[in-house]
């Protein structure tokens, strides 16, 4: 039984959103974390992840988001949240993943706040 | 306390990556058909998802099996309950030595350690028995509302 963790991009100028698909777990965190290496590499220094088509969550993927966290934050970037289920946003908060970055309802208020173009 | 609709499931499944996604089907199944609500579901898949990943890192059971039951029914009250129970036949280990973690302090490896901390704040209740045979969690979750309400 898999539920792979499908990862996409829309890059907006010098920032980026990723859309995840399926589980995070630690595949799937792995996944999150090696797309968004690339887009720091790339110059990218504001993230939004947009986790509407994500229903679980698990406390090793959640970590490996709170790395990618740090890293971009040692990069001087930011990094946001949103479309998060009750479930997984009450998870990030035990975790304290809501210290590090924001959390939005949706990506046009995540957009306006981190300063990208609205959502199409 | 439950009445007679009581409904039960059991199941010995290997422990392998991502076990805990068949685990949390069998258990949504049944939440379901006692009337518990979709949050109330996904609360209580999210503390067995961490209670079985905690059974396949840390058990080391020889028999790399995990034994489950589930109990589904409705309280004299008239709100749904479920109650789960993982066990694995692993070394064990002592509960009150997992010192909880504080949201914020990122020191540790990979930032790990919150399993148990999970699963407390997603069920109602949670029992952890474990010794030289093995862990069982016992978790109970009820919906917060009646099936007349």
């Amino acid at each position: 039984m898999t539920d792979d963790l499908k990862v996409t991009v829309q890059r907006k100028g010098d920032a980026a959103v990723l859309y995840t698909r399926g589980y995070i777990n630690n595949l799937g965190g792995e996944e999150i974390a090696s797309r968004a290496y690339e887009l720091m590499d790339d110059g990218i220094r504001v993230l939004i992840l947009n986790l509407q088509e994500t229903k679980i969550v698990n406390s090793i993927g959640i970590s490996i988001l709170i790395e990618v966290i740090e890293k971009m934050t040692e990069k001087e970037g930011r990094i946001a949240f949103c479309c998060l289920t009750p479930v997984i946003q009450k998870t990030f908060q035990i975790m304290g993943l809501a210290q590090y970055a924001k959390i939005f309802p949706d990506e046009a208020s995540a957009s306006q706040e981190l300063g990208l173009p609205a959502a199409s | 306390m439950t009445d007679a609709v009581d409904r039960q499931v059991e199941l010995t499944l290997p422990m392998v990556e991502d076990i805990e996604l068949a685990v949390i089907k069998t258990a949504a199944d049944l939440a379901r058909k006692v009337g518990m609500g979709s949050v109330e579901i996904d609360e209580v898949s999210h503390a067995i998802i961490e209670a079985c990943i905690n059974a396949r890192e840390h058990a080391c059971c020889a028999d790399e099996r995990i034994y489950l039951r589930f109990l589904g029914g409705i309280t004299t009250d008239g709100r749904a309950k479920l109650e789960v129970w993982i066990k694995d036949r692993g070394v064990g280990f002592d509960p009150s030595k997992v010192k909880p973690r504080e949201p914020g302090k990122t020191d540790a490896p990979r930032k790990r350690g919150w399993g148990l901390q999970i699963m407390r704040a997603h069920v109602d209740d949670l029992e952890i028995n474990s010794g030289a045979d093995g862990t069982t969690i016992h978790m109970v979750k009820f919906s917060e509302r009646r099936r007349d309400d």
